[in-house]
């Protein structure tokens, strides 16, 4: 093997004795790195997370010790990626269990025996190898599968835009800019507790909100001018048409994508403050999915040409929304608005692709830990 | 390694036939490992801290010192310096103190060992 395909292993001792120790014993299957110090051990870490794949760590030690540098690996979440080993002098059963509940591996006791340490070091990366490998195929898995649902939804979103005389900008528009405003409240609001996969779903339904435009006839759907009031009592009808279609499929109705998709076709024309339709619902009556797609909506609709209308700029529709010439939205989402004003402006005249594998490792995490 | 380099070690208190079976039987690397311990500062942290009275910096280096000492097979300084490490955990400096000289008087007879058969 060369050296560049040895794996690496990392130990971190403030004895250059025990260093030389180990190293001895592991040199010739491992690429050795060596450090005394906590403080460059983070630093090494932060910069080589793919490149090592083992840790040696010394409990004791006197500017950071081991457990602080635990504690550093867990918040940084690199513990999932890094097993860690640590050696000890220490017989105390309190400094294990630590050790243990900050995610260790195993242990070895000084005095230490090389075969015990050879064994213990090839299992752990072996194991942790697998363990990688797994995650990899789960995630190269999960990805096509969620390819090809993307793609089929905005198919069936790009045919309704087109009806409509639309490029099928529009649909890609509403998804990123859902999925913008979704990551804002994620950040800024917990009490929402959305997952990585909440949004991901909700952002792949908002292409489909204006389905119940199949259901408005083609002289009004694509009327040049302003619509009489009857015909826009008509066009209004495609939001309840939109849900009413999803309805009719008794196959899927337990299913969340379609429930999700249901509730944003439905209700992404209300307001916040209860002037919206078709129901009229007020405040948090409305889903989240249906409020954001809504204001994406909105947003996208200002800053696009149509045959009626000129394209506002991005400063100026931000503006219109925060005076609440469009209605009222959730201030929660005005402050994202806000907030994320660079991101979308970005979003909307790049004409941002979202991206296929939102987070997936998030989402693998997700259905590990079982919050899913 | 000859028989007599291991003879002076094991009368100064380093268990040889342990530390060479848990490294693998290589006398090269125990030689290497043994003149390591020449230069290991951490006795002499220790006896800086324990003579300025620093109950923490004591309890570092004395930590990693028993450490050190289990992994030659240094029984009676390891032992010694164990206690002594549990003085210092419960901040009894004056008691931890009271080991300094015996831990001393092994320490110097391992390395006077030590130099002996790096020199033969």
């Amino acid at each position: 093997m060369s050296e560049q395909e040895k794996p690496i292993i990392l130990i971190v001792d403030d004895a250059e004795i025990n260093r030389f120790l180990l190293s001895q014993m592991l040199g010739d299957t491992y690429t050795i790195w060596e450090t005394d110090c906590g403080q460059k051990a983070i630093e090494l870490l932060k910069s080589n997370l793919d490149k090592i794949a083992l840790i040696l760590l010394d409990f004791i030690m006197p500017d950071i010790n081991g457990i602080d540098i635990l504690k550093i690996m867990n918040r940084e979440h690199w513990i999932e990626d890094i097993p860690v080993i640590m050696i000890t002098t220490e017989d105390s059963k309190e400094l294990m269990n630590t050790a243990y509940n900050l995610g260790i591996t195993d242990y070895i006791q000084r005095p230490f025996n090389v075969t015990i340490v050879h064994r213990r070091v090839i299992n752990t990366i072996m194991v942790h190898g697998k363990k990688k490998q797994m995650e990899n195929l789960l995630m190269e898995e999960i990805s096509k599968r969620q390819k090809n649902n993307r793609m089929l939804i905005n198919i069936l979103s790009h045919i309704v835009e087109f009806r409509n005389g639309e490029s099928g900008l529009h649909v890609i528009h509403i998804q990123a800019l859902t999925e913008l405003i979704l990551k804002c409240i994620c950040e800024k609001s917990p009490q929402y507790n959305l997952s990585e996969e909440d949004v991901y779903m909700i952002a792949t339904a908002s292409a489909l909100h204006d389905i119940g435009k199949m259901a408005i006839p083609d002289n009004i759907l694509n009327k040049p001018g302003k619509l009489t009031d009857a015909e826009f009592a008509i066009m209004k009808t495609h939001s309840a048409e939109g849900a009413k279609l999803l309805e009719l499929i008794d196959t899927y109705q337990k299913e969340p994508l379609v429930k999700i998709t249901r509730d944003i076709c439905r209700w992404h024309h209300e307001r916040y403050d209860g002037r919206g339709y078709p129901d009229g619902l007020k405040g948090e009556e409305i889903p989240l999915s249906a409020q954001v797609v809504s204001i994406a909506d909105v947003y996208d609709a200002l800053t696009s040409e149509r045959c009626y209308k000129k394209a506002f700029p991005h400063e100026k529709a931000i503006d219109m929304i925060i005076n609440g010439e469009c209605g009222t939205f959730n201030p929660i989402l005005i402050d994202c608005l806000k907030e994320f004003s660079e991101e979308i402006k970005t979003a909307k005249s790049n004409d941002y692709l979202p991206k296929e594998n939102v987070d997936i490792k998030k989402i693998i995490k997700e259905l590990m830990d079982g919050k899913k | 390694m000859t028989d007599e380099q291991l003879m002076v070690l094991n009368n100064a208190g380093l268990n040889t036939a342990e530390v060479l079976e848990r490294i693998g039987g290589s006398h090269e690397i125990f030689l290497k490992f043994i003149k390591k311990f020449l230069d290991e500062p951490n006795y002499g942290l220790l006896k800086d801290a324990i003579e300025k009275g620093d109950v923490e910096k004591a309890f570092i280096a004395g930590h990693t010192f028993k450490g050190i000492c289990s992994n030659l097979s240094l029984e009676n300084l390891c032992k010694t310096v164990s206690e002594q490490v549990e003085f210092l955990r419960a901040k009894n400096i004056d008691e931890a103190k009271k080991l300094m000289p015996e831990i001393t008087e092994l320490y110097n007879s391992i390395i006077i060992a030590i130099k002996i058969v790096t020199m033969l």
